[in-house]
This record gives structure tokens, C-alpha cells and sequence, in this order.
């Protein structure tokens, strides 16, 4: 047996097909269990959850060595690894990280708080090589994806992003890129609500219909599991359902949105990344896949550099766009078809006719654009404006003003509705209507 | 000798992992290929491709201390059985045709549980296969959960 280098196996430490570890006790008795997950540390360590393994964990601290059997769920190929333990930690970055994949994995069984990680356990590999294949016919290895260069195009397209002025512009480079570059299939941005209770979907690529407007839980699926941890998660393949049920049970449309999800119904693999700006959440950036293993963790890496990029750019752009000065009445005249529209308050949702169209801060701000084009005829307004407006209630600290914006002008061109919103410059909104709006109010 | 509803399961389509041990005590893995009762029940045998693991079986002569774990890949039911080695031989022919039969009863279940022929055909694997035999002395419950590591038996 040959030594393999440990950075080689990326597909062994997806938790796909369960490890297998080997300890002894003092006596000299053997021990032999199944882990859920070994986690890629670096070139000489890796990391074991410690769950419930108790015998493995006190053999482990008698003697210190253990054996274990890396399976790559691509190939079938099975490596032996033999590991000394190193230190245990129930905090920091590798911890969270272990954290989350479990609680993914074994939410479904609801057995979260039994399954609850104790530590993550860090060990040096001492020895790592590949078991005989015995009668199987051994095809190459699939050459793995070259890491660096993902990365450096991450880089690359992170400084574009950097460079981009406007935050509308600035979601469509990073998807395009996403998906034309990188190749992820399909992608998503999505947004949080003023409660943090729901993410909607404010650009997608790959999918049959936009989707703009549609809602998921945060909490739920993958996307709202990295919107509740703020931190990246990855299932390679979500074909076993028992471990991967509560995520792949993708993100679903919560009852009262009746834009359908874009997502895919079945996807094997997916990945999100958080958005994150100012030290808060703007967004999460997803991308799935109907194949397993579609995504790798330098892919992992690459959506988190550009997700963090997106956020912290939104953030600034939040920030910037504040408009020069408050706008005159623009006068323009009000004529053309009727276009009816109700206004619900108690959510803050907009039907246009008998269509709905969007909820929350988005619907409320349409509900006020359109009032003070009827009660004053205008259709120019400033961002700043609003900031300051007491009846649009925005959050005085992170309004994430623009992204709403952004949400509410992409639902409305979608939507083919009678609406248009404008960005003439900066800071600046300006409403097109294409006949004379009549607000019914619904309480 | 093990309880009937144990040793039923032990020889179904169940995964199969063992581990022995050298002088040093340090540890070596194998993957079994087929378990069933000997000896009106008081011994089992388990089949173990001795190309693919060399080190588990230079680890065992009788007296030599064994682990084999057993899982349900359907419901996770977990068993782990420990024991002291009686014989190890090459496989009869009789054995490989045992061996043959759970190949085909593993394949079926971990197929239409969406496992790859690729990831199957690894392991499962009838070259140089060597029959382990080995005399129960405890059975843990290791199904995932509280209860995992509970001892449920002490065997005579």
C-alpha cells in the first residue's frame, strides 16, 4: 500500500458514506464504530465529531491512536487512515462548522439535542493509504477541481464587484459570473425580512421562472439554516434521505406567498454562502444542483468570498445612496386606465388586480409611492426621503433600504406590472405607471 | 450463546465492519461479507476478503480478541458483538456460496436505498475470502442515540 496525500480525498469528508473508526482499550479489547462525518482540517489533521462514540472517546484517551476507514462517496474507493489524538474543543470556527452540518444531517430524526455536538476532536494522520480494490475495474480518479484557481477567480470577481457602482448591477455580475464561470447551474439571492423571519428571493439564474418575491423560512432548508448561523454550509449528496431529510426538504414557499419558489424540487447537492454587511446579515447567495457532488469546498470557499463581497458591498452601497437633494413635485399628469391595487397593512402586502405581487418593507414602500403620486403627483423620490419618512417605519439602523428597492423594481418588471420603478441616478427612485392607480386599503 | 432476535439479525442484510488488534494494541479494520451461526448457535462466522484486509486478519488466531459491529442500513439499528477468535480458515466452497447470497441481499437493500453501484462494488467482494469464527462474549447496543454503548448481554 502506497501512501496518499490527505488533501487528494476531498470526497471522502463530504459524509457521504459513513467512516468507520477502530480504538483498543486498556485491556487490549477492540472497538469498532461508524462516524457520521470526518472533517478536513489540513494537510496533516483532521477532525472527528464527538457525539455520542463514548467507548471510542475513552479508548481514544487511554491510548491516544485510533484506525479509521475513508470512504470516497464518488468512487467507492476506501482509504485506512491511522490518527493520533491531538486536543478536543467545544468552541471556535472548526466547531461551529462541525455544528452545523450535524444539526443539517440529523434534524429530521428530531434528535438534534441528543445528537448535539460535545466536541470537535482533532487528530494528526500518521499514516494514510489506499485499501486493495479487489475485482473492481479501476478507473482514473477524477481529476480534482483545482482549488487555487477557483479561488483566484473568486478574487477576481470580488474585486469586479468592488468596482461596480450600482447594487443592482452589482447582483446580476455576481450571478452571471456564478453561473457562466464557475458553472454552478443554479443560484439564488435571497434577502431576510424586517422580523428575520423569512428570506425572499430577490435574483436567480438557472431556473424556469425568476422566482422574484418568493419566500422561504429562515431556519429551514439550507439557505435558512445559514441565515439563522451566519455561517456556509454544504451537502454533497442529499440522495440518502434519512440523514439529509430536514435539508432536503429545500427550501419550501411559506402558505401565504403565492410566487412559486424557483428552487429545484429534488436537488442532490447544494451550498449557501452568508451575505453578510456591517456585522449584519443582507443576504444569503445560494447555488444547487440535481447532481451529487456538483460543488467542492474550494466551491464552497469561492461562493463565500463573493457572498461576502455582495454583502459587505450592499452594506456600503445602503450607506452611499442617500440622494442629493429632496425632490420637487415632478407634475406629471395622471390619466390612463385604471390599475387597481389593494394595500393589506397588517403585512404589508400588494395585489395588483387579483394578482399578488409583494409583502413587507418592499409592499409598504410601493403603497407609499403610489399615495404620494396620487395625494401630491409625484413620481420622483430620494432615498434619503424616505430614511427619514416616519410613516414608512424603517428600521433606524439597517434598513437595507436599497436591497428592498432592488427586490420591489425587479418583482414589479417580472410581474409585467402596470409599474415601473426607475434608478435615474443614485439614491434615486422614480415610479412609471402606465395609467391612473386606485388604492383600496384592506384592514 | 447470543439471544435468537440478535443472531437473526446478525444474519441479514446487514454492514458488517470488524476490528483487531496487533501486539501493540494498535488497531486494524475490516468489512465482512456475510455473518451466520455455527455451532447450534453458540459460535458465528463471519467472511472477510483477506486481499482487501490484510492487517485485520495477520491480527487474528484463536484467543485473538475480536469487534464486529453490525447497522440495518434502513433504520440504522446498530449492534456491536465482541468476541474471541476459535478458527480462522480459508473459505469452503460452501461459504463462498454463502457469501454469494448476501451479496446479492446487501445489493438489493443498499440499491433501492440510492447507493451506487460504484460505492458497493468496493467492498463487496468475494476475493481470497477467509471465514472467521468467533465466540460471542458481549453484545453493545450502538444504535445512534442515548442508548448507544449500553451493554445488552453478557454471554456465558
Amino acid at each position: 500500500m502506497t501512501a496518499v496525500p490527505l488533501q487528494s480525498l476531498h470526497a471522502c469528508f463530504e459524509g457521504v458514506i459513513p467512516s468507520i473508526i477502530a480504538t483498543v482499550d486498556a485491556a487490549g479489547v477492540p472497538n469498532i464504530s461508524y462516524l457520521s462525518h470526518v472533517h478536513y482540517v489540513d494537510e496533516e489533521h483532521v477532525a472527528l465529531s464527538n457525539q455520542y462514540f463514548s467507548k471510542t472517546a475513552a479508548n481514544v484517551r487511554d491510548r491516544g491512536t485510533a484506525a479509521l476507514i475513508l470512504v470516497d462517496g464518488r468512487s467507492g474507493r476506501q482509504y485506512r487512515l491511522d490518527i493520533a489524538f491531538v486536543s478536543s474543543s467545544r468552541e471556535g470556527e472548526l466547531f461551529d462548522r462541525m455544528s452545523d452540518h450535524l444539526s443539517a444531517m440529523s434534524a429530521r430524526q428530531g434528535m438534534s439535542d441528543i445528537m448535539a455536538l460535545r466536541s470537535a476532536d482533532l487528530y494528526r494522520v500518521l499514516r494514510c493509504e489506499a485499501v486493495p480494490a479487489v475485482g473492481v475495474n479501476e478507473e482514473a480518479p477524477p481529476a480534482p477541481p483545482d482549488a487555487a484557481a477557483r479561488l483566484a477567480a473568486a478574487a477576481r470577481l470580488a474585486g469586479a464587484l468592488a468596482r461596480e457602482a450600482d447594487a443592482d448591477a452589482m447582483i446580476d455580475l455576481a450571478l452571471n459570473s456564478l453561473h457562466r464561470d464557475f458553472g454552478f447551474p443554479h443560484l439564488m439571492v435571497l434577502i431576510p425580512d424586517e422580523g428575520g423571519a423569512r428570506l425572499t428571493v430577490i435574483a436567480s439564474r438557472g431556473y424556469e421562472t425568476p422566482g422574484t418575491g418568493a419566500e422561504v423560512a429562515v431556519g429551514e432548508g439550507v439557505a435558512g439554516t445559514v441565515a439563522a448561523t451566519l455561517r456556509p454550509l454544504r451537502l454533497a449528496d442529499m440522495s440518502r434521505g434519512r440523514r439529509y431529510a430536514e435539508a432536503a426538504r429545500a427550501e419550501r414557499p411559506l402558505p401565504r406567498a403565492a410566487i412559486p419558489y424557483p428552487g429545484l424540487g429534488d436537488p442532490l447537492s447544494q451550498m449557501a454562502a452568508p451575505m453578510i454587511g456591517r456585522g449584519e446579515l443582507t443576504g444569503v447567495l445560494l447555488a444547487e444542483a440535481a447532481a451529487r457532488f456538483a460543488f467542492t469546498r474550494a466551491d464552497e470557499d469561492a461562493l463565500g468570498l463573493v457572498a461576502g463581497q455582495l454583502g459587505a458591498a450592499l452594506a456600503l452601497h445602503d450607506l452611499a445612496a442617500e440622494g442629493a437633494t429632496a425632490q420637487k413635485p415632478a407634475g406629471t399628469g395622471i390619466r390612463g386606465p385604471c390599475i387597481r391595487i389593494r394595500y393589506f397593512p397588517f403585512d404589508d402586502s400588494i395585489f395588483i388586480g387579483e394578482d399578488y405581487l409583494i409583502r413587507g418593507i418592499s409592499g409598504r414602500l410601493l403603497h407609499h409611492f403610489l399615495r404620494l403620486h396620487l395625494d401630491e403627483g409625484r413620481s420622483d423620490f430620494t432615498n434619503r426621503e424616505l430614511r427619514v419618512d416616519p410613516r414608512l417605519r424603517l428600521p433606524e439602523v439597517k434598513d437595507n433600504l436599497e436591497t428592498r428597492l432592488i427586490l420591489l423594481r425587479r418583482r414589479l418588471e417580472e410581474h409585467e406590472a402596470p409599474l415601473r420603478l426607475l434608478r435615474p441616478e443614485r439614491g434615486r427612485i422614480r415610479l412609471e405607471i402606465g395609467g391612473t392607480p386606485e388604492i383600496e386599503v384592506v384592514t | 450463546m447470543i439471544d435468537n432476535a440478535i443472531a437473526e439479525f446478525v444474519e441479514g442484510a446487514v454492514m458488517t465492519i470488524l476490528a483487531s488488534r496487533d501486539q501493540g494494541f494498535h488497531p486494524a479494520i475490516g468489512r465482512g461479507v456475510g455473518t451466520r451461526r455455527a455451532a447450534d448457535g453458540h459460535l458465528l462466522d463471519t467472511m472477510v476478503s483477506r486481499a482487501q484486509w490484510p492487517d485485520l486478519i495477520a491480527n487474528l488466531a484463536p484467543g485473538a480478541p475480536l469487534a464486529v459491529t453490525f447497522v440495518a442500513p434502513d433504520d440504522y439499528r446498530t449492534f456491536q458483538i465482541k468476541g474471541v477468535i476459535e478458527a480462522v480458515t480459508p473459505a469452503s466452497d460452501g461459504d463462498r456460496a454463502f457469501t454469494h447470497a448476501y451479496h446479492r441481499d446487501i445489493h438489493r437493500v443498499l440499491t433501492a436505498l440510492g447507493v451506487t453501484e460504484g460505492q458497493i462494488g468496493f467492498w463487496l467482494t468475494d476475493a481470497d475470502l477467509w471465514c472467521l469464527r468467533y465466540r460471542p462474549t458481549d453484545v453493545f447496543v450502538q444504535t445512534p442515540g442515548p442508548r448507544a454503548g449500553t451493554r445488552l448481554e453478557q454471554c456465558p
